[in-house]
């Protein structure tokens, strides 16, 4: 029960990290980014390889979050300013043609075999009682995901943050008083980046990833975004964390095939039941 | 001369609105620009704000031509906008309305300070609301909002759009009287107004008819003539 649970809460902050990114990018530069799962992946599998040329761990680490933000500017600035004045429609496209071309090119670079990223903690547990013991992977993912979450919020309190905010709730007003919404669109690109990186990390550190690790990511990480209507980070945190939870419940008592369909089921819940997300109207400070 | 416009076209799609409209405004004056609905006294503005493009004539800003810049270059060289329907975001609160201001230029920290104070000096009732949500003010309260955020980014010309849009008579007063205050301070004002009580406060007017200029006069010329006023703006 209690190692359901936290099983739970480790893949429940992987989608809530993940859609967090989703969150932030859509605020700031007002797209569904499809690709984020692959982004993250691209940047896990550059620090793999730089792990297995035997390079020190830590520096790995900030070799894969580097390429993550980097991988976010540039596409940022190389296809989605170009399309974004033809509106929604094809950035959106974009964005899914963009997850399909990067995991082709992460099987053709690094071929569809699953691959972990040791840390050095991985396969360390310890002993709760009761005969339960908890990886120490499975605490690292809990813990940055809630260090991450906080880190997420804190920054829309910032300056740069209620800019974003600004722009979210009305673009036109925000240019006309001077914001610069370019710069703020590669800025939350660089964060979703960021955040796909570390996700996708957290994940290569507990289990194994691979090219098709995304396709349910994404789908999981949409469902937090839209248990936080798309605009609460702590809707979509808590979200991601619940979801988690009965995912890891479903696969335990019920069977693992049905996890998908639980997932799809929890968004159309959502969708009927609050489709401003589920802590919408409980007054938290949206951002 | 700070701003010049000079036989300026712009419209919607293929409709044109304006037809060729000239305005000076010259550093420390304020002039208002008046004229019934759908006169083009929007579309004015937003030509100014770089909203809409200038399809033929020239503006140019303190000697330079303003050409294609984007609306936030334009707010960066000190031509900022007092936005029509006030243009508070409602989800941010108050304060941090009050530094978006700030986002057109760069500040530091004791600078951005001191041009807090100075701005809750002229609307103290927003100095004990900084932290309330922005959608929580009066329609007054929020047009102060506007004007203070707008003054954070330390204009050389404020254009506002509708100062008195939607508010009640006292408080427009206070307003004509916080724009006076303005001037005292070196910004240059171009407002856009409906009403004739935007007179008082300003310089110079012009009034637009149809897209086109119809009469500039100085401002105590019209208030002395009431039915001079009242025939242009029926």
């Amino acid at each position: 029960m209690l190692q359901t649970i936290v099983s739970g809460l480790e893949s429940g902050s992987w989608f809530a990290l993940l859609g967090l990114a989703i969150v932030v990018v859509m605020k700031a530069a007002d797209v569904p980014n499809f690709a984020m799962a692959e982004m993250g992946l691209v940047a896990t599998y550059v620090g793999i390889s730089l792990a297995a040329a035997g390079l020190p761990f830590w520096i790995t680490v900030l070799a894969t979050l580097v390429v993550g933000i980097a991988l976010g500017v540039l596409i940022d600035a190389a296809l989605m300013r170009r399309l974004s004045k033809y509106g929604h429609f094809p950035l959106l496209l974009m964005t899914i043609g963009l997850s399909l071309a990067l995991n082709a090119v992460v099987g053709l670079l690094w071929g569809h075999a699953p691959r972990s990223f040791p840390a050095p903690w991985s396969g360390v547990s310890v002993g709760v009682g009761g005969g339960v013991s908890i990886g120490v992977s499975q605490i690292v993912s809990i813990v940055v995901g809630l260090l991450g979450a906080v880190a997420i919020t804190m920054f829309f309190r910032s300056s740069t943050g209620s800019q974003m905010r600004a722009v979210a709730e009305n673009r036109a007003t925000a240019r006309l008083i001077g914001v610069n919404a370019g710069r703020l669109s590669a800025i939350a690109w660089g964060i979703g980046g960021l955040i796909a990186a570390v996700t996708v990390m957290l994940q290569a550190q507990s289990s194994l990833v691979s090219t098709i690790t995304p396709t349910s990511l994404i789908i999981y990480g949409f469902v937090a975004a839209t248990m936080g209507g798309f605009t609460s980070l702590i809707g979509t945190f808590v979200g991601g964390l619940i979801l988690g939870v009965i995912q890891q419940f479903v696969g335990t008592y019920m069977s693992t095939a049905a996890q998908f369909s639980v997932a799809l089921l929890v968004v159309f819940l959502v969708l009927i039941l609050r489709p401003d997300g589920f802590t919408k109207g409980v007054r938290l400070r949206d951002v | 001369m700070l701003l010049e416009i000079e036989d300026a076209r712009t419209g919607y799609g293929g409709l044109e609105v304006l037809h060729g409209v000239s305005l000076t405004v010259d550093e420390g004056e304020i002039v208002t620009v008046l004229g019934p609905n759908g006169t083009g006294k929007t579309s004015l503005m937003r030509l100014l704000s770089g909203v809409l493009p200038l399809w033929s004539g020239r503006i140019t800003f303190d000697g330079k031509d303003l050409g294609k810049a984007p609306p936030n270059k334009r707010a960066g060289l000190g031509l900022c906008q007092l936005p029509e329907g006030r243009g508070i975001f409602q989800t941010l609160t108050v304060g941090e309305n009050l530094d978006l201001g700030l986002a057109a230029r760069r500040a530091s920290g004791s600078a951005a300070k001191a041009d807090r104070d100075r701005v809750l000096g002229l609307f103290p009732e927003l100095a004990g609301r900084l932290d309330q949500s922005a959608s929580s003010l009066s329609g007054g309260q929020q047009q102060m909002l506007a004007l203070g955020r707008a003054l954070m980014s330390q204009p050389r010309l404020l254009l506002i759009d509708e100062l008195s849009f939607g508010l009640a008579p006292r408080v427009v007063r206070d307003l004509f009287d916080v724009a006076r205050e303005l001037r005292e301070q070196g910004v240059t004002l171009l407002i856009v107004e409906q009403q004739a009580a935007a007179l008082r406060v300003s310089d110079r007017t012009y009034i637009l008819r149809g897209g086109r200029n119809e009469l500039t006069r100085n401002s105590d010329e019209l208030l002395a003539s009431d039915e001079l006023v009242s025939s242009y703006l029926r």
